[in-house]
């Protein structure tokens, strides 16, 4: 105890509370060897720009004021700091993780070499953390099972899929399909870790409680399986943006738990062309299906023509759930996933199967596509209805639905405004009144998925130009007249 | 067993299992569609889902609520499930 000042470092805000700093110093043992002294190399130019990212990612993942980092290069003796890492927060928590965080991701990511110089007088290079494990051995277990082998293994690696939400199901069913080597893993979610999620989320820890869900689970499968790519997407899956989430994966796997986003997912898919495994669970069942937009079992909606409404059932949040109920679910996403990417085996095909685990039963239910299932069928209403061609929008208003840095590469002068795609729906409002209104994208697809959406809730008056502006008659291209007013 | 009625092995599935209290049961009824007899078992015993919400699934396979109910087939009656 002292009642002196203790010093204190000047440059620090009043607001930061904690300030924790790392040194990290040639030591005199590894791997039971007595080491001398130290050397490292570094491809300079590369680290400091990657240092410098990772920077920039710990001031934003974890709210810092401050992140430094200090490598050194060179020859070092005993004692002597390699690296330093500072990172100055408003709380202790956030500066210890990312103290620490900032601190794993230079070994990971930063090209950096060390040699240790032995007792002996030898000397050797380390492999640093961040080199990759070897495939062949990473993934002998699975590729020397019968019927596996090296072409399933590629398959996978060269497969991607879109995990829609990190929470019951899919922490249960990402580390499984990280593992298994998906070439490319996309974990989709805007919620963050709360305490009552730990029972069923395993993926988490208590003391990772208010992060960010995707982000905790990708960075847990990067470092689960370095051979693959993990990206974590921190948003919410609508209506209006679902096209754009699903689009060019091979495989989407539904982790939500809410019905909106459900039905939202499977018209997406079909509407991509993207299979969907679909699961559900309510307190010792569980359920789940296989959406393929080439198959004959149809899609969710074929099932429910009507969606149910939210709340019809309750949730987990209501009704509670066993953490185990959406592990089992989940488990059976990721072998269906593995399955269906490799081709090996039959996937659950037309099938629902319903899983009840109080009793320990199965049960598997035939479905068949509705042929006027108005998501996948005929009931589709031909695109005729809300697709109309670039001369054939008379006196509707014109409304551009690209991002402003599109509109701003390629403007397209006859639009009378323009309302990003995005948030289109939620903006719906704002349109200045007009006798209808015509749609127009890059190549019409976001167009048609808005039609169709707003087609379905009676608002007939919206229609989409059929191939967007790559179908406009290249006359109209020349003139550049200003933007359309933004909304 | 009366000549307009039929036995039925009726399966109940999650909520419709909880408030039914029951996995499964043999009855008789008149009902001679999945919707007429669903309607019966949910007067009867307060299910309190509309029927625009369930589901049915005859010997195994989805079907209509007004498809034909013969006499000893089993009926699923499965309400959606969103948890996750």
């Amino acid at each position: 105890m002292t009642l002196e000042p203790i010093p204190t470092e000047p440059r620090v805000e009043v607001g930061a509370g904690a300030v924790v700093t790392f040194d990290g110093r040639v030591r005199n043992m590894n791997d039971g060897r007595e080491v001398v002294s130290l050397e490292y190399d570094a491809y300079a130019e590369l680290a400091e720009k990657e240092g410098e990212s990772i920077l920039q990612e710990a001031m934003r993942r974890f709210g810092l004021m401050e992140a430094s980092c200090v490598h050194r290069t060179g020859h070092l003796h005993l004692g002597e700091v390699a690296i330093r890492v500072r990172a100055v927060a408003g709380h202790r928590r956030e500066a210890f993780d990312a103290c620490r965080w900032i601190l794993d991701e230079v070994k990971r990511r930063v090209p950096i070499w060390k040699k240790e110089h032995y007792a002996d007088g030898e000397s050797d290079w380390l492999i640093g953390e961040s080199v990759a494990p070897a495939p062949s051995e990473y993934y002998d277990r699975q590729v020397r099972m019968p019927g596996f082998g090296p072409e399933a293994q590629q398959r996978l690696a060269e497969a991607s899929v879109l995990m829609v939400g990190a929470g019951g199901l899919g922490c249960a069913a990402l580390p499984y399909l990280a593992g298994a080597g998906i070439g490319r893993i996309t974990v989709l979610d805007d919620d963050r870790v709360a305490l009552d999620n730990l029972h069923r989320q395993i993926l988490f820890e208590a003391g990772q409680v208010g992060r960010s869900k995707a982000v905790i689970a990708a960075e847990r499968l990067a470092k689960q399986n370095p051979l693959i790519r993990v990206e974590a997407v921190e948003g919410r899956l609508t209506a209006a943006n679902a096209l754009d989430y699903v689009a060019g994966f091979d495989l989407v796997i539904d982790g939500t738990d809410n019905f909106r986003t459900k039905f939202a997912l499977n018209d997406a898919c079909v509407s991509a062309g993207v299979p969907l495994l679909v699961a559900s669970v309510h307190g010792f069942e569980g359920e789940i299906m296989l959406v393929d937009p080439n198959g004959l079992g149809g899609c969710l909606q074929c099932l429910w023509p009507d969606p149910p409404e939210d709340g019809c059932v309750g949730t987990c949040a209501e009704v509670g759930i066993l953490g185990v109920v959406p592990g089992v679910l989940g488990l059976l996403q990721a072998t269906e996933a593995i399955k269906w990417l490799t081709g090996l085996g039959h996937t659950l095909g037309e099938g629902l199967l319903l899983v009840d685990l109080l009793e320990v039963s199965t049960r598997r239910l035939a479905r068949a596509k509705r042929p006027e299932c108005s998501v996948c069928g005929s009931g589709k209403s031909p695109a005729v209805q809300w697709t109309i061609e670039w001369h054939e929008r008379g006196v509707r208003m014109l409304i551009d639905v690209r991002d402003p840095a599109e509109i701003a590469l390629q403007p397209c002068p006859e639009a009378d405004v323009a309302l990003p795609y995005d948030s289109f729906l939620a903006r719906l409002d704002e349109l200045p009144v007009a006798d209808g209104y015509a749609l127009v994208c890059r190549s019409g697809t976001r167009t048609e998925h808005l039609a169709r959406v707003l087609h379905q809730q009676g608002r007939t008056e919206f229609v989409s130009i059929a191939g967007g502006l790559r179908a406009r008659p290249s006359g109209d291209q020349v003139s550049t007249n200003g933007l359309p007013g933004r909304l | 067993m009366s000549p307009s009625s039929r036995r039925v092995t009726v399966l109940w599935f999650a909520v419709l299992r909880e408030r039914r209290g029951l996995r499964s049961e043999l009855l008789e009824t008149a009902a001679t569609t999945p919707a007429e007899l669903y309607a019966e078992l949910s007067a009867r015993h307060s299910l309190g889902l509309e029927q625009r919400l369930v589901r049915v699934a005859i010997d195994g396979a989805f079907s209509t609520m007004e498809a034909r109910l013969m006499d000893g087939v089993e009926v699923a009656f499965i309400p959606p499930v969103a948890g996750g």
